[in-house]
C-alpha cells in the first residue's frame, strides 16, 4: 500500500514539476496564484470531510489552550485546596462552576492540570517526531542512496530494533535514566525512528528508478542533483501522513509510560499522571480517571481522522471513490 | 430470431467521476446468434470493455448502467425482480468470459485444480472426483502438456500463455453457449496470441459455442469472426457481415481502421494512421463522435447524431455521408 | 522448508543475543547502576560500598565477560528485592500468568476483529462500515490503561459484576483480557477491512464473479486466504506488541500478578538484575512469536519464496 502510494506521488510530482517550469515562463504570479487556489480547494475539501474538519478544530483548539495555558486556566494547576478537594464535575451533584471538572484528591482543579498538561503532551509529541524523524529519514535516505554495505547495515539495524520488545526496553531505559520529560522523549525517540528509516529508504529506491532519473542520467545529467531535487518532494507527501500517525503513538506512549511511573516526573503535570494518581481514587472519584482519559482518547482520534483525511488528499483515487459515491446516490434519486 | 443467445438493446453505462459523468457506452444495440463468432472492435476507450462487462452484470462503481437493457435467451439480466439472481446462475455457466490480463486473473493463493474444479462444482453440483476429472480433460482440451502436474500447480508456477489456457479452460468448464473473450490475446507474445486465437477457433468449432470476441485488432478479427461490431466513441460505427466490411468499409473510421492495419494480401506502401484522439466521452460531442477526425466531415456531422441505419441488408451504419460500393 | 526454519531460527538468535548485549549496555554501561540500585540521599561511602559488593566497580569489559558466561550457564543472577531467590525462578512463576492474559485477550482480539472487519469491507461506505469504523477508531485511540479502567468503573465498581483486581478463576481473567483486546480489536479490524477491500478490487475476483462464485464463495475463501498474510502480520506484531508492553498496563491496572507487573515492582524495588531478566525472556518470547509467524506465512501463501 505504502509502494502504491510512493509510486503515484513520483508521477504526481512529475507533472506538478513539468507544469511548474512552465508557470516560471508564464511570470511568477500565475505560480502564486495556483498556490492560493490549491489551498482554497484543500480546505473546500476538509469542510466536506466533516470528521477530519471536526479533528483540525480540536487540535487547533488544544494547542491554542496549551500556549495560553496560563490565561485560559481557571486556577493554579498545583495550588491545593484541601477544603474543596474530591469536587464532582459541574454536571454531578454537589459540582459547582468554580471547578467545572471538579478536583482532585488535593482540591487541585483537574480542568487547569488537563489544560497545562498538554503541554507536555504536545511537546513530547513535537520533540519526539523532530527527532527520530530526523534520524529516521537521514538513515533511510542515506540507505537507499548509497545501497550496498551501509543499507544492508542500517536495514539489519531497523530490522533487529523492530524485533525488540520496544515498549519493555523503553521502560527499562526510562527507569535507569529516572523519570523527566528528557528521559520520556529519549526513549521514545530511541523506538521510534526505524519505521521512518523504511519510507524514507522506499522512497529513494522508487525515485531512483523513476523514468525522469534515468533521462537524466543518459542525456548526461548529474544524476545525483537530480535524484535530490526529487528525494524530498517525493518525501513529504507519505512523511507527512506518518508523522501524524506517529504522533498519536508518541502521545498514547507518553501517557503508558507516565501512568507506569517512569515517564515524565511526579511533580509534572500529565495526562498519564493525573491518571495513575486518580486510579486511588476510583471507587467515589470516577471523573479523575475519566477526564485525562477522554482528553487522550479524543486527542489521538483527532490526530486519526486529520491522518485519514490527509491519507485521502494525498490518493487521487480515494479521491475519485468519495466522489463517484455521492454521484450515483444523486443519480439514483433524480431517476427514482 | 428464434436462436438468438444474446440481445444487446440501447445499452447505456455511465462512470460518475470526479471530472464529470463519463458515457462510456451510448445507446448500443446489437444480437448474438447461436453458433456465430461476433468480434467488437475499437480503440481502448471506444466502450468495448465496459459493454461486455453490462452483459456480464460486471460493472464497476463508480459505473452503472443507467439505460437500455440486455436480454438472454429474451429474458433481462438487467431489470425485473429476478434478474439479479438469473445473472448468477447464468454467469460462469450459460455465459462465460475470458480476462484481458491472465497474470492477474487467477487467484495466486490457490492450485489450478482448486480454481477449476470450483466453477463445475458450483454450477453443476459434481462431487470431487467427477469435477477433477472433468478438470484434467479441460486442461487436456486447451492443449495443456501434462494436466496432472498442471492440477497440482500454483499460478505462479505457469507462464502467462499457459494460464490464459487455463482460464479458457475454467470458462468452458460448465460448457456454456457463450464465450466473452476480451482482448484475450493483449497481453502475450505474439507467438502465442497465434496459439490462443487457434485455439479458440478450433473451439469455436469443435463444440458449437458463440463467441463475442473484445479486440483492437482488425487482423484478429478478420481470421476468427463472422459479424463485426465497430465501436466508437461509446457509439456503435458499423455493424456487417465480415468480409463485406472488410472488402467495403462504408463508415469513415471503419476506413480509416483498415487502412491503418497492415495487411499481407495488399502491398501499401505505408500505413495510414487516422489523426486525432478520440473524443472526451465526458462531454461528448452533440454530432457524430467521430466528426472531428473524419475527412467528409459536414455542419450536419457536427450538430446532428447520426442513429445507425441499414444500408443493405444485415448492415448497418451510422454515418450521414456513408462511402458506398460504387 | 526445514533450512526456511533453520534459518529463521537462527537469525531468531541473533536477534536474542543482541538484546541481551543492549541490556547490559543500558543497565552497566551507558548508565551508572549504582544510580538505580541505591536512592538518591545514599551517601558517597554508602555508593562505593554497594558498588564493590555487586561488582559494578570492576571494568565494564569483565563485567561484560562475567555476564556472558553467567547467561550461557542459564543463571540470569539473585534478585535484590528478594535476596537468595534467582531472577529467572521469579520470572518462572510470574510468566504462565502473563501467558495466559495475553492468549485470552489476543484470541478475543482476533475473534473479533476478523468477523467485524470482513462485514464492514463488504459495503465500504455503507451504514454498517461506517459504525465499525467509527467504533473501531475510537477503540483504538483509547489508551490501553484508560480502556483497563473504564471496564473497571463499570463492571467491578458500579455494577460490581467481577473483582476488580487480582489473580484467580476465569471471573477474574474477563476484565484485563478485554482491556488488552479492545484497543486491538479496533486497529486490527481496521486492517481486516482495508486488506480485504483491496483484495476485492483485484481481478482475480472478477474473474471469479465472471466464473459465478458467489459473494459469499469469493469473501470467505478467496480473497480472505490473501488478505490473510497481512491479517497474520498484524495480528503476529499486536501479540508482540502484547508481550512487550501492553500487558504491563493492564497488569498494573489490575493487579495482574504477571512478570509486567514484577516489572515495576523491580524498579519500585530497584531490583536491576529482575528487571533486566524480565526484558530480556521478553525478547525471547517476542522473537519466537515472530519466528513462529514467519514459518506460517509459508503455509497460508505459496508466493514467498523460501530464501
Amino acid at each position: 500500500m505504502t509502494l502504491g502510494r510512493n509510486d503515484e506521488g513520483v508521477d504526481l510530482h512529475d507533472v506538478n514539476s513539468l507544469s511548474g517550469d512552465e508557470q516560471t515562463l508564464a511570470g511568477i504570479s500565475r505560480h502564486g496564484r495556483t498556490r492560493t487556489a490549491k489551498a482554497k480547494e484543500l480546505l473546500v475539501e476538509l469542510w466536506h470531510d466533516r470528521a477530519g474538519f471536526i479533528g483540525v478544530c480540536f487540535l487547533s483548539m488544544l494547542v491554542i489552550t496549551a500556549v495560553f495555558a496560563p490565561l485560559v486556566a481557571p486556577h493554579n494547576p498545583r495550588q491545593q485546596d484541601l477544603v474543596n478537594r474530591l469536587q464532582p464535575p459541574v454536571w454531578s451533584d454537589g459540582g459547582d462552576w468554580s471547578f467545572p471538572l471538579g478536583t482532585d484528591g488535593l482540591g487541585r482543579d483537574v480542568l487547569s492540570r488537563l489544560i497545562f498538561g498538554s503541554r507536555v503532551s504536545i511537546f513530547v509529541g513535537l520533540a519526539v517526531l523532530a527527532i527520530a524523524g530526523l534520524v529516521g529519514v537521514i538513515l533511510g535516505v542515506l540507505a537507499g542512496y548509497r545501497g550496498g554495505f551501509t543499507d544492508r547495515f542500517i536495514m539489519r539495524l531497523v530490522d533487529t530494533q523492530v524485533a525488540f520488545p520496544g515498549l519493555l526496553i523503553a521502560i527499562l531505559l526510562a527507569a535507569m535514566i529516572g523519570p523527566s520529560v528528557r528521559t520520556v522523549v529519549i526513549v521514545l525517540s530511541i523506538n521510534g525512528w526505524m519505521i521512518y528509516a523504511r519510507m524514507a529508504r522506499g522512497v529513494v529506491l522508487s525515485v531512483k528508478e523513476t523514468d525522469y532519473v534515468e533521462a537524466a542520467e543518459i542525456i548526461g545529467c548529474k544524476p545525483n542533483r537530480v535524484m535530490w531535487r526529487h528525494i524530498f518532494p517525493n518525501l513529504a507527501a507519505p512523511l507527512t501522513t506518518l508523522a501524524v500517525l506517529e504522533f498519536a503513538r508518541i502521545v498514547l506512549a507518553e501517557a503508558a509510560l507516565s501512568f507506569l511511573g517512569v515517564g515524565v516526573k511526579r511533580t509534572d503535570l500529565s495526562w498519564g499522571l493525573d491518571v495513575a494518581s486518580g486510579q486511588e481514587q476510583i471507587f467515589n472519584s470516577w471523573w479523575l480517571v475519566v477526564m485525562p482519559g477522554v482528553l487522550i482518547s479524543l486527542t489521538v482520534l483527532s490526530v486519526s481522522l486529520v491522518a485519514s483525511w490527509l491519507r485521502v488528499v494525498a490518493d487521487p483515487q480515494e479521491r475519485e471513490k468519495k466522489y463517484g459515491a455521492t454521484q450515483i446516490r444523486r443519480h439514483i434519486k433524480d431517476n427514482g | 430470431m428464434a436462436d438468438r443467445l444474446l440481445e444487446v438493446d440501447g445499452l447505456q453505462v455511465r462512470f460518475f467521476t470526479r471530472r464529470g459523468v463519463v458515457h462510456a457506452v451510448r445507446d448500443v444495440s446489437f444480437g448474438i446468434e447461436r453458433d456465430e463468432t461476433v468480434g467488437l472492435v475499437g480503440e481502448s476507450g471506444s466502450g468495448k470493455s465496459v459493454t461486455s462487462q453490462a452483459i456480464m452484470g460486471l460493472v464497476e462503481f463508480p459505473g452503472s448502467i443507467t439505460a437500455g437493457d440486455v436480454r438472454w435467451k429474451g429474458q433481462s439480466l438487467v431489470h425485473g425482480p429476478t434478474a439479479a439472481a438469473d445473472i448468477k446462475r447464468i454467469r460462469g455457466n450459460e455465459v462465460s468470459m475470458v480476462f484481458q490480463d491472465p497474470m492477474t486473473s487467477l487467484n495466486p493463493v490457490f492450485t489450478i485444480g482448486s480454481q477449476l474444479t470450483e466453477v463445475t462444482r458450483r454450477h453443476l453440483g459434481y462431487s470431487k472426483m467427477q469435477a477433477r476429472e472433468r478438470a484434467l480433460e479441460l486442461l487436456d482440451l486447451v492443449d495443456m502438456s501434462n494436466p496432472r502436474q498442471r492440477f497440482k500447480q500454483f499460478p505462479g508456477e505457469l507462464s502467462g500463455g499457459m494460464r490464459q489456457r487455463v482460464l479458457i479452460a475454467m470458462a468452458l468448464s460448465c460448457e456454456p453457449e457463450l464465450l466473452i473473450a476480451d482482448e484475450p490475446t493483449t497481453a502475450l507474445d505474439v507467438t502465442i496470441q497465434a496459439q490462443i486465437l487457434e485455439l479458440l477457433a478450433e473451439l469455436q468449432e469443435d463444440l458449437g459455442l458463440s463467441v463475442l470476441l473484445i479486440t483492437h485488432d482488425l487482423g484478429v478479427v478478420a481470421g476468427t469472426c463472422d459479424r463485426v461490431c465497430v465501436m466508437y466513441g461509446g457509439r456503435l460505427a458499423e455493424v456487417g457481415p465480415i468480409d463485406d466490411v472488410f472488402e467495403t468499409p462504408t463508415h469513415p473510421y471503419s476506413r480509416g481502421l483498415l487502412n491503418s492495419t497492415p495487411r499481407i494480401d495488399e502491398v501499401t506502401s505505408r500505413l495510414v494512421s487516422i489523426d486525432g484522439a478520440p473524443p472526451d466521452l465526458v462531454a461528448p460531442p452533440i454530432g457524430c463522435p467521430f466528426a472531428a477526425r473524419c475527412e467528409a466531415c459536414s455542419d450536419r456531422c457536427i450538430s446532428e447524431m447520426p442513429e445507425l441505419a441499414t444500408i443493405e441488408k444485415g448492415r448497418d451504419v451510422a454515418c450521414w455521408h456513408p462511402f458506398t460500393a460504387s | 522448508m526445514w533450512t526456511f526454519v533453520i534459518r529463521r531460527v537462527g537469525q531468531g538468535l541473533i536477534v536474542v543475543v543482541a538484546a541481551a548485549v543492549v541490556v547490559f549496555l543500558l543497565t552497566r554501561a551507558f548508565t551508572d547502576p549504582v544510580d538505580f540500585v541505591l536512592p538518591l540521599e545514599a551517601t558517597e561511602e554508602q555508593r562505593e560500598a554497594r558498588e564493590a559488593e555487586l561488582g559494578f566497580d570492576r571494568p565494564i569489559i569483565v563485567q561484560f565477560g562475567d555476564y556472558v558466561e553467567d547467561l550461557s550457564r542459564g543463571d540470569f543472577g539473585e534478585s535484590l528485592w528478594q535476596p537468595g531467590r534467582s531472577t529467572i525462578d521469579i520470572v518462572g512463576q510470574t510468566l504462565p500468568k502473563t501467558l495466559q492474559l495475553v492468549a485470552a485477550g489476543m484470541t478475543l482480539a482476533i475473534a473479533l476483529a476478523l468477523p467485524m472487519g470482513m462485514i464492514a469491507a463488504r459495503r465500504p461506505g455503507g451504514v454498517l462500515d461506517r459504525i465499525l469504523v467509527t467504533t473501531s477508531l475510537i477503540g483504538l485511540s483509547m489508551p490501553q490503561f484508560f480502556v483497563g479502567l473504564l471496564l473497571l468503573i463499570v463492571f467491578a465498581v458500579q455494577l460490581q459484576w467481577l473483582p476488580v483486581s487480582g489473580y484467580g478463576g476465569f471471573s477474574h481473567l474477563i476484565l484485563p483480557a478485554l482491556a488488552l483486546a479492545l484497543p486491538a480489536v479496533g486497529r486490527l479490524t481496521m486492517v481486516v477491512r482495508s486488506a480485504m477491500i483491496d483484495e476485492l478490487n483485484s481481478q482475480y475476483v472478477r474473474v471469479s464473479k465472471a466464473k459465478g462464485t458467489p459473494t459469499r464463495v469469493i469473501f470467505t475463501k478467496h480473497a480472505f486466504r490473501n488478505a490473510g498474510v497481512q491479517v497474520l502480520t498484524l495480528s503476529g506484531w499486536e501479540i508482540t506488541r502484547a508481550l512487550a508492553g501492553f500487558t504491563v498496563v493492564v497488569e498494573k491496572v489490575f493487579a495482574w500478578p504477571g512478570f509486567g507487573l514484577f516489572a515495576l515492582e523491580a524498579i519500585q524495588r530497584r531490583d536491576i538484575f529482575l528487571l533486566s531478566t524480565i526484558v530480556l525472556v521478553a525478547a525471547i518470547l517476542v522473537v519466537t512469536v515472530n519466528v513462529i509467524i514467519d514459518i506460517l506465512y509459508k503455509v497460508i501463501d505459496p508466493r514467498i519464496e523460501l530464501t
